[in-house]
C-alpha cells in the first residue's frame, strides 16, 4: 500500500501495477480499486497485472492475455467473461476445470483415532488408497496443525495413528517420510523450496538417499528421474539447472509436487497446493492430484477455495477450531453446506440467546 | 600466475551471472571465481614487482604453501559450517587445544599417540559445540564464542602457558618431510580439499548440507535430520582443526596453545567469505575457498617480505574480511 501511495504523489501518466492485491486484505483492495479509478478519470493509462480474473474483468477496459511469454489476445473487457479468459489462458476449452475423476478406492491406508496435538483436538478419520480427502474450513481452523501433526513436525498429545494397519509414532518429519507420508506445505517458498538451488536439486531432495549407492548420488539415475518429471508435469524451465527462485509460482508448486511424485508415498498431504497459482497451472495440479490418487496414494487435500475442494475431493471433512465439525460426500455437497459446518460453532452460539 | 593469464581472464570477470551457477564445481567456474583469480594475480604482481628477488624464489613459494595449510584446513571446515547455516569461531582455539594435547602424548615418545590425541580432542571439542547448538539450542556464534575462550584456557592450563618443544622425529617429519617434492602439510591440504569437494558435490550428505543452509525449514520438512547433521558438521570442523594442529605442532616442533593458532578463525572465515561462501548459508564452494586461502597466504607473505609492522598486519586482516563481506553484499544485491 505504501509503495502504491508513493507513486500517487507524482503526476502519473502511466501506472503499472503487478499483482497489487496479492498481499492486500479485501478492504484495502477495494480502496485500491477506488484509487485506480481516480487515476483513470484523471487521464492516466494503467497497466494492471493480476491472476484474479474477477478483478481484471471489473477494472479493465481492455484485457491482454499472455501465455508462456506470448501475447495471446487483446480484447475489450466488455465482451468477455471468466470462462473466455480461462480458455485463452489455458489455450484450450476447459469444460471441467477439475477433469474427470477416475477414482477407485483401495484398502484403508491411514486411520487416525482421537488425535490431539497443539491446535487440534480429538480428530478421527480414515483415508483409503486412491482417495482424495478434502479438508475444508476457514483460515485458522487447525488444518495445517493437523497436517504437521500427521507429518511428525508437531508433537501429538493424544490418540493414535495407524499407517497401513500399523500404529506409528514419529518425532521428526524424517520418520514420517521413511514410513511413507509426504507433505507439501502451504507456504512453498518458506517451507518447501530451497530457492537458490536448482530445479533438479529441489526435485531430488527427498529421494537422494534412495538413489545413492555408498552415499554417492547416482547422477545418471537422478537426471533420468528429474527429466521425466519435468516433462510429465510440464514444468516450464530453461533447464533443470535453473534456480527455482526464477520460476513462476505455478512452476514452483509443480517442482514441489514432482518431488513427492518421485518419492511416491502412501499418503500425501497437500496444504493449499493451488495458492497463488494461475488458472492454467491450477487445472494441471488438479489433474496431477487425480493421477496421484490413481497411482494408489491416499491424498489429503487442504484448501480454502470452496469450488476446488468440491471439484477435486471424494469426501470432505470440515474443520473449525481444531476439531472436525462434519463430513460431506463430495457429490451433492455445496459451498453453503461446507460454510455452515465451517462456522458451526458460531451458528450454534448465535442460536443460544 | 602470470600476467598473460590475467589478460585472458580479465574480460570474463564482469560478465553477468549465468543461470545454474553454484551448482556443481564444473559450472561454478564462474565470474566470481575468475574475479578471485584476477585478484590473486594482481596481488602477486604488486608484491612481485616490489620484491621480485624474494617473492618468486622457490623456497618462498613453498613457504606460502606451508603457511596456507593451516588457513586452508580451517577455511575448508568453515566453508562447510557456513554452507550449513552455522558458524564456528572456536576453530582456532580447537587447533591450540589439539596442539597441546598432541604435545602431551608425543612426550611419551610415540607419534601415533600424538595424532590420536589431537584427533580425539578435536572431535570431542566439535561435539561439545554441536551438542550446545542442537540440544542446548544456543546460537552458534554465541556457543563458539564461549568455547573459543574456554578451549583456549584449557590449552593454557595443559601446557602451563609455555610452548614446549617436541622431540619425536617421526612426528616432526610430518611438518618437515616432502612427498614428490611437495611439503607434506601441503599434500595433506590438497588431499583434504579434494575429499571435501567430492563430499559436497557428489554425496547425498553434502547435497543435504547445501539444502539445510539454503532453507532449514524446507530441509527439515524434506526429511533431513537437522540436529544430526549439525552435530556431524561441528565434529568435522573439530577434526579439521585437529589435522591443522598436527601440522602446526610438527612443523614448529612445539605445542602451541596460542601463538600459532590465535586469529586463525578470522583467516578461516575470511577465506570462506572471499571464496563466495554466503554467510546466510546454502552457497559456497571448495574451489572458491581455496582461492581465498591463496589470497590470504600471499597477502600475509607479502606483508612480511615488505616489512609491514605486525600491528598494521592485524588491521589489514580485519579490513580484508570486511571488504570480502562488502563485495558479497554488493554481489547478492545485484542478483535479486
Amino acid at each position: 500500500m505504501v509503495e502504491i501511495a508513493r507513486s500517487i504523489k507524482a503526476e502519473v501518466i502511466l501506472l503499472a501495477l503487478d499483482e497489487p492485491t496479492s498481499s492486500l486484505s479485501d478492504e484495502d483492495a477495494n480502496r485500491l480499486f477506488h484509487i485506480v479509478g481516480q487515476f483513470r478519470s484523471r487521464g492516466a493509462a494503467i497497466i494492471y497485472v493480476s491472476h484474479r480474473l474477477r478483478e481484471v474483468l471489473a477494472l479493465a477496459d481492455r484485457i491482454a492475455v499472455l501465455r508462456d511469454g506470448q501475447l495471446v489476445t487483446v480484447q475489450p473487457a466488455a465482451g468477455m467473461n471468466e470462462g473466455d479468459l480461462v480458455r485463452y489462458m489455458v489455450g484450450r476449452n476447459i469444460t471441467n476445470l477439475y477433469g474427470e475423476k477416475t477414482r477407485r478406492l483401495g484398502e484403508c491406508v491411514l486411520q487416525v483415532e482421537n488425535l490431539s496435538a497443539a491446535g487440534v483436538h480429538n480428530i478421527s478419520f480414515d483415508l483409503h488408497r486412491g482417495e482424495v480427502l478434502g479438508f475444508a474450513g476457514l483460515v485458522g481452523a487447525g488444518r495445517t496443525d493437523l497436517a504437521k501433526a500427521l507429518f511428525g513436525d508437531r508433537r501429538t498429545t493424544g490418540g493414535r495413528v495407524l499407517l497401513k494397519g500399523r500404529e506409528v509414532k514419529w518425532h521428526e518429519p524424517e520418520d514420517a517420510i521413511d514410513q511413507g507420508i509426504g507433505f507439501a506445505p502451504e507456504d512453498r517458498k518458506r517451507e518447501a523450496l530451497v530457492l537458490d538451488r536448482s530445479v533438479k536439486d529441489n526435485i531430488s531432495l527427498v529421494i537422494l538417499r534412495q538413489i545413492s549407492r555408498f552415499r554417492f548420488v547416482r547422477r545418471v539415475q537422478e537426471a533420468r528421474v528429474v527429466n521425466h518429471l519435468v516433462d510429465r508435469l510440464r514444468i516450464k524451465t530453461p533447464s533443470t539447472q535453473q534456480n527455482v527462485r526464477k520460476l513462476s509460482g505455478g512452476n514452483q508448486q509443480k517442482v514441489v509436487l514432482a518431488r513427492w511424485l518421485a518419492r511416491d508415498p502412501d499418503v500425501l498431504i497437500l496444504d493449499e497446493p493451488t495458492r497463488g497459482v494461475d488458472v492454467g497451472a491450477k487445472s494441471e495440479i488438479y489433474r496431477l492430484i487425480d493421477e496421484m490418487a490413481a497411482q494408489g496414494m491416499g491424498v489429503i487435500f487442504i484448501s480454502s477455495e470452496m469450488p476446488e475442494i468440491l471439484g477435486v475431493s471424494d469426501r470432505i471433512l470440515v474443520m473449525q477450531g481444531g476439531q472436525i465439525t462434519g463430513e460431506l460426500a463430495a457429490d451433492g455437497a455445496t459451498e453453503e453446506a461446507i460454510l455452515r459446518l465451517a462456522m458451526a460453532k458460531h451458528l450454534v452460539e448465535e442460536q443460544v440467546p | 600466475m602470470t600476467s598473460k593469464e590475467i589478460s585472458q581472464t580479465a574480460p570474463g570477470a564482469p560478465t553477468p551471472d549465468k543461470s545454474g551457477r553454484r551448482t556443481g564445481w564444473v559450472r561454478s567456474i564462474d565470474p566470481q571465481l575468475l574475479g578471485l583469480a584476477v585478484a590473486l594475480g594482481i596481488l602477486v604482481l604488486i608484491i612481485g614487482v616490489q620484491v621480485p628477488g624474494k617473492f618468486f624464489r622457490i623456497s618462498n613459494l613453498l613457504n606460502i604453501g606451508q603457511a596456507v595449510t593451516l588457513i586452508g584446513l580451517t577455511g575448508l571446515a568453515s566453508t562447510v559450517v557456513i554452507i550449513s547455516g552455522g558458524l564456528d569461531i572456536s576453530i582456532g582455539s580447537i587447533v591450540g587445544l589439539c596442539s597441546a594435547a598432541a604435545l602431551a602424548m608425543v612426550t611419551l615418545d610415540n607419534a601415533a599417540f600424538g595424532i590420536v590425541a589431537a584427533v580425539g580432542i578435536g572431535l570431542t571439542a566439535g561435539m561439545v559445540n554441536g551438542l550446545l547448538i542442537t540440544v542446548g539450542r544456543i546460537n552458534p556464534v554465541i556457543t563458539t564464542l564461549g568455547t573459543l575462550s574456554a578451549y583456549r584456557g584449557i590449552a593454557w592450563i595443559m601446557t602451563g602457558g609455555y610452548a614446549v618443544g617436541v622431540s619425536n622425529k617421526a612426528f616432526n617429519s610430518i611438518g618437515s618431510s616432502e612427498i614428490l617434492g611437495i611439503p607434506t602439510p601441503l599434500v595433506i591440504l590438497i588431499v583434504v580439499a579434494v575429499l571435501f569437494q567430492i563430499f559436497l558435490a557428489y554425496t547425498d550428505v553434502g547435497r543435504n548440507i547445501f539444502a539445510m543452509g539454503g532453507n532449514p525449514t524446507a530441509a527439515r520438512l524434506a526429511g533431513i535430520g537437522l540436529n544430526r547433521y549439525k552435530l556431524g558438521i561441528y565434529m568435522l570442523s573439530g577434526l579439521c582443526a585437529a589435522l591443522a594442529a598436527i601440522v602446526l605442532t610438527a612443523r614448529t616442533n612445539s605445542g602451541q596453545p596460542a601463538s600459532g593458532s590465535a586469529g586463525l578463525e578470522l583467516e578461516a572465515i575470511t577465506a570462506a567469505v572471499l571464496g563466495g561462501t554466503a554467510m546466510s548459508g546454502g552457497v559456497g564452494s571448495v574451489l572458491g575457498t581455496m582461492l581465498g586461502v591463496l589470497i590470504i597466504g600471499t597477502l600475509n607473505n607479502g606483508m612480511i617480505l615488505l616489512n609491514v609492522p605486525s600491528f598494521y598486519q592485524f588491521v589489514a586482516r580485519g579490513v580484508l574480511l570486511i571488504v570480502a563481506m562488502l563485495i558479497q553484499n554488493w554481489r547478492t544485491r545485484g542478483t535479486q
